[in-house]
């Protein structure tokens, strides 16, 4: 057991944080309200090698493994959860071709990726959240497909259009596939400029050198939004914590109160455990353990539901100060539910570690 | 670089434990829980049997030229182990208990030799203990009134410990007393008293909602005297400050193994309400869902309370202050493991409530995983403190 992290990843995470510190936070609200991540942070973490991570061979900077990724998602994370939501899912197709796919396959799409072509990457569904086992969209023997996917980001610009349907299995949506595409008019995430899109009677290609790759590169960046619900649990608790600090009532800061220096006990604590989970769940992705896929669920479901419970006891703390849009924690408690619903604990965490105890027959 | 796998000690170790608890401790629980006792030659057993821990090579338990050692992450994979055997038994294991940590953090190489080692020595069971509790001081550890008197060469101590883990069978008893009530937690020292010392008087043995087969005993000091030398640091702790520290580092490294020993609970309770809802609960009954629900959730809290165990123990390993993690692994791991025991029970239904299973048993036993060593309550304003400093000092001194 050893919990710390290399040097280089070290040195990428302080890159990142200061760059969600010093660039991302401080427009936050800005990017919130053009609905979309700018194109200069798009930019500088493409040419960075952070968001999009191509192997060199193939044009790039480089790879990471799962862990590095989701440090990388909880650092842009914390300076705004819509804009690593939407960099990171664009960048997923670069992680995506890497890992599932067959070498030529690699070779026609890294090399543009590398060049910068917008990608996407459609894997939520209604009823399965992010849940790869539970996927419904499907394709016919001709790559012909059924369904509907939601929060696409991008849908409309990109040109390397993924496709998770069940299985599961990868699918590059046809050049002249256009499926229609409906932009989401979101409550939370709303610097993520997503789209919901359905595929009925779309032509696609099969990708992947075979399932097990496939659910495994799957479940990596299903992983990125563990990471990024990390980033969003510590910006809502830290910033809850500062006015705990500064706010005084009767006399003293109001964390001297126990009513509300517990709240930050416990959601610290819910941060902390979904962290360890996290990480626990990259590693065994990493090392290809057994035990990955159900840590991924557990992680997803546990982080997500820190970021719930660490938005809504940030907008408690500050009061009515954190109902107002002065303050980002009414941002931060929109921005986690509407993460959540990919990965609810309850409804997808669980459901999916619950298969394991139902009866053979079922 | 992270990683989450055990070395081969570690695994070895786990193993061994884990199939002495399946063995030894398992079948016994339920005979111990209903005597409120453990045998004698049960408890020479255990002590046997329990030797085999000390098998680890000494370096690689603390560690050498600067690399990090493994004893507190073997002891919190021990204790989950054992306590998944039976958390009442293992407090009848002979050895040092929570005096080990207290004279291993505060006492010098003397008083580690002679009372960590020499005591232990021979072949019938010893035990230690660590007596901190008062009827006026819990969590409140610095309003202790156990006051200790320097007369000559020797101590006299007097005032009333209470709640004390094998206190009345105790070889060595670590205590804190203070030398001056005005000074609170700086005027306070720990000292060793060993067992048949006059004046020190065996109260009350109490009798518990869980837990039965553990000894919890109350200590009266009546001018109990005892040598000068046996003030734990020595001469160096009378120096300002230094015998609370001792008291609070024991809690760094005994808050982690006491959580362990909850996730042990926990998953006892799991694994069996598991196995025993797979073959009771038919396919086609509406309870089904629900069911596989509950124990997928159990399932990760209890995964997440162990991730918290074993940072914890990693940080004390790696001799990173680890005060908020311990603190973060006793506030949380015991009420995961609660939920996972009253969850078992909701799913047997009167099932859960009947003698015939332990699940009945290990919801008494888990309760009070979140009182001893520090509340949740008290580990909420260590954790508190750690991110919001010292907020209540102001208020304290107006």
């Amino acid at each position: 057991m050893d919990l710390r992290p290399t040097e280089e990843q070290q040195a990428i995470i302080e890159a990142v944080r200061d760059l969600a510190i010093n660039e991302i936070r401080p427009n936050a609200r800005e990017y919130e309200e053009d609905g979309r991540a700018p194109e200069r942070i798009e930019k500088q973490l493409f040419e960075m090698g952070i968001s999009t991570p191509i192997p060199e061979n193939f044009g790039g900077q480089g790879v990471f493994d799962a862990l590095t990724s989701v440090m990388i998602a909880e650092e842009l994370a914390f300076g705004d959860p819509g804009v690593a939501f939407s960099v990171l899912w664009a960048g997923a197709a670069a992680t995506l071709v890497d890992i599932a796919c067959s070498d030529s396959e690699r070779a026609e799409l890294l090399p543009q990726l590398a060049e910068g072509a917008r990608a996407y990457v459609a894997l939520a569904e209604r009823d399965a959240g992010a849940d790869i086992t539970q996927l419904e969209l499907s394709a016919n023997a001709e790559g012909t497909l059924t369904g509907r996917k939601y929060a696409v980001v991008n849908a409309d610009l990109s040109a390397i259009r993924l496709v998770a349907a069940s299985g599961p299995t990868l699918w590059l949506l046809d050049a002249d596939a256009e499926p229609s595409a409906r932009p989401e008019d979101k409550m939370g995430l709303r610097s993520a400029r997503t789209f919901k899109v359905d595929y009925d009677g779309a032509s696609a290609t099969k990708l992947g050198r075979d399932a097990e790759a496939v659910r495994i590169a799957l479940l990596r960046i299903k992983l990125l939004n563990a990471g990024i619900a990390l980033g969003l649990s510590r910006a809502a608790l830290e910033y809850a914590t500062q006015y705990a600090k500064e706010r005084t009532a009767f006399g003293r800061p109001i964390g001297a109160f126990q009513g509300i220096s517990f709240k930050i006990a416990d959601r610290a604590m819910d941060l902390e455990t979904a962290r360890l989970i996290t990480l626990k769940a990259a590693w065994a992705v990493d090392n290809l353990r057994p035990e990955a896929d159900r840590l991924v669920m557990a992680a997803c479901g546990h982080a997500a539901a820190a970021a719930v419970a660490n938005a809504d006891d940030g907008v408690q703390i500050l009061g009515g100060h954190g109902y107002m849009r002065d303050h980002p924690e009414e941002m931060w408690y929109r921005d986690a539910l509407t993460l959540a619903t990919f990965e609810s604990a309850s409804m997808v965490g669980d459901v999916y570690l619950s298969a394991a105890y139902q009866p053979a027959s079922r | 670089m992270i990683t989450f796998e055990l070395n081969d000690t570690l695994k070895g170790i786990e193993q061994f434990v884990h199939q002495f608890a399946e063995e030894t401790l398992r079948p016994l629980a339920r005979e111990a829980d209903e005597k409120g006792s453990v045998e004698p030659h049960v408890i020479k057993m255990l002590g046997q049997i329990a030797g085999g821990r000390a098998t680890v090579v000494p370096e690689e338990q603390d560690g050498r030229d600067g690399r990090p050692g493994i004893g507190n992450m073997l002891s919190i994979i021990g204790s989950e182990e054992l306590a998944w055997g039976d958390a009442a038994m293992i407090l009848n294991i002979p050895g040092p208990g929570l005096a080990g940590p207290s004279i291993n953090a505060a006492g010098t190489e003397e008083q580690k030799r002679r009372y960590l080692h020499e005591v232990f020595k021979g072949d019938y069971p010893r035990f230690g203990a660590l007596a901190v509790t008062e009827p006026q001081a819990g969590s409140d550890v610095s309003n202790v009134q156990t006051t200790a008197v320097r007369d000559g060469d020797e101590w006299i101590i007097n005032g009333t410990k209470i709640y004390c883990t094998n206190g009345a069978r105790a070889d060595v008893l670590v205590l804190n007393a203070t030398l001056d009530k005005t000074k609170g937690r700086a005027g306070q020292k720990l000292f060793v008293i060993e067992k048949g010392t006059p004046g020190m008087i065996v109260g009350k043995i109490e009798k518990k909602l869980g837990l039965s087969a553990s000894e919890t005993a109350e200590l009266v000091f009546d001018n109990c005297r005892i040598p000068f030398g046996n003030i734990l640091g020595g001469e160096d702790a009378l120096n300002p400050t230094s015998g609370f520290k001792g008291t609070m580092k024991t809690f760094d490294a005994s808050r982690p193994s006491v959580a362990a020993m909850a996730v042990g609970i926990g998953r006892a309770s799991f694994e069996y309400v598991r196995d025993w809802a797979r073959d009771e609960i038919p396919a086609h009954s509406r309870r089904r869902p629900f069911v596989e629900l509950k124990l997928a959730t159990m399932e990760r809290e209890l995964e997440v309370s162990r991730l918290l165990c074993r940072k914890a123990a990693w940080m004390a390993d790696a001799r990173i202050p680890n005060s908020k993690e311990a603190s973060m692994s006793k506030a949380y791991a015991p009420l995961a493991a609660l939920r996972a025991c009253i969850g078992a029970i909701e799913i047997m239904g009167p099932e859960g409530y009947s003698k015939e299973h332990l699940v009945e048993k290990w919801y008494r036993d888990i309760k009070v995983f979140d009182i001893f060593e520090g509340t949740g309550q008290i580990n909420r304003v260590v954790i508190s403190r750690q991110i919001l400093g010292r907020l209540d000092e102001a208020v304290k001194t107006s």
